[in-house]
């Protein structure tokens, strides 16, 4: 069983990456909905919120395992030179938000989770534009 | 790094796509090897020069 379950998740690895994904959200919607109604100790309350990472974990595993099986050594390069953008850009993006703050100019912006996570999009983004178009 | 990869392919009447397929990447690897844009690795050079039946120093020189 496990034998096959195994090749399946090399067959189909984007699926599998999919179907933990699905995984994710619903472990989420589960772990905070059980923290919401149910009244538990806390190191109980703890091992909740641990185990709803448990699938993000397997996720990431699932992602890059796929990453590996799907692409060759040149797609790789280009999404390692991709993924380089992102720490330079975001802190070139936190120094140019703080300076146009003091400028008077960005006054409201505050920092998100989503706003960092559209910043890593748009970097992203921006990284496999360059670097595909420097093997082009 | 220069190669000899295209006049290689050209000599046997292969696509990028064809060569792509026997040696199992993607054909913008091949257009990259091709225009030196970039250098394959070990085993994928090995691969190539298996393809050809040539050695990896007849196909690839600096």
């Amino acid at each position: 069983m496990t034998d096959k379950i195994r090749t399946l998740t090399k067959r189909f690895p984007w699926a599998t990456m999919s179907l933990y994904a699905i995984a994710c959200v619903l472990a989420a919607i589960a772990a905070s909905e059980c923290l919401k109604r149910v009244e538990l100790p806390v190191p109980l309350r703890y091992g909740l919120v641990a185990a709803a990472f448990v699938p993000w974990v397997l996720w990431f595993r699932a992602l890059l395992r796929a990453l590996r099986r799907t692409m060759d050594e040149l797609q790789l390069r280009v999404f390692l030179d991709a993924l380089a953008f992102i720490p330079p850009g975001v802190i070139a993006a936190a120094v140019a938000v703080d300076v146009l703050r003091h400028c008077g100019l960005l006054a409201d912006f505050r920092w998100t989770t989503g706003t960092l996570a559209l910043a890593i999009a748009a970097l992203s983004l921006l990284g496999l534009l360059v670097s595909s178009r420097r093997y082009d | 790094m220069k190669n000899s990869l295209r006049e290689l392919r050209a000599k046997r009447q292969w696509s990028q796509g064809d060569l792509a397929d026997k040696l199992g990447v993607s054909r913008q690897t091949i257009n990259a090897i091709e225009t030196e844009k970039y250098d394959p690795s070990l085993p994928l050079a090995f691969k190539i020069a298996r393809l050809f039946g040539q050695s990896i120093e007849k196909i690839f020189s600096e």
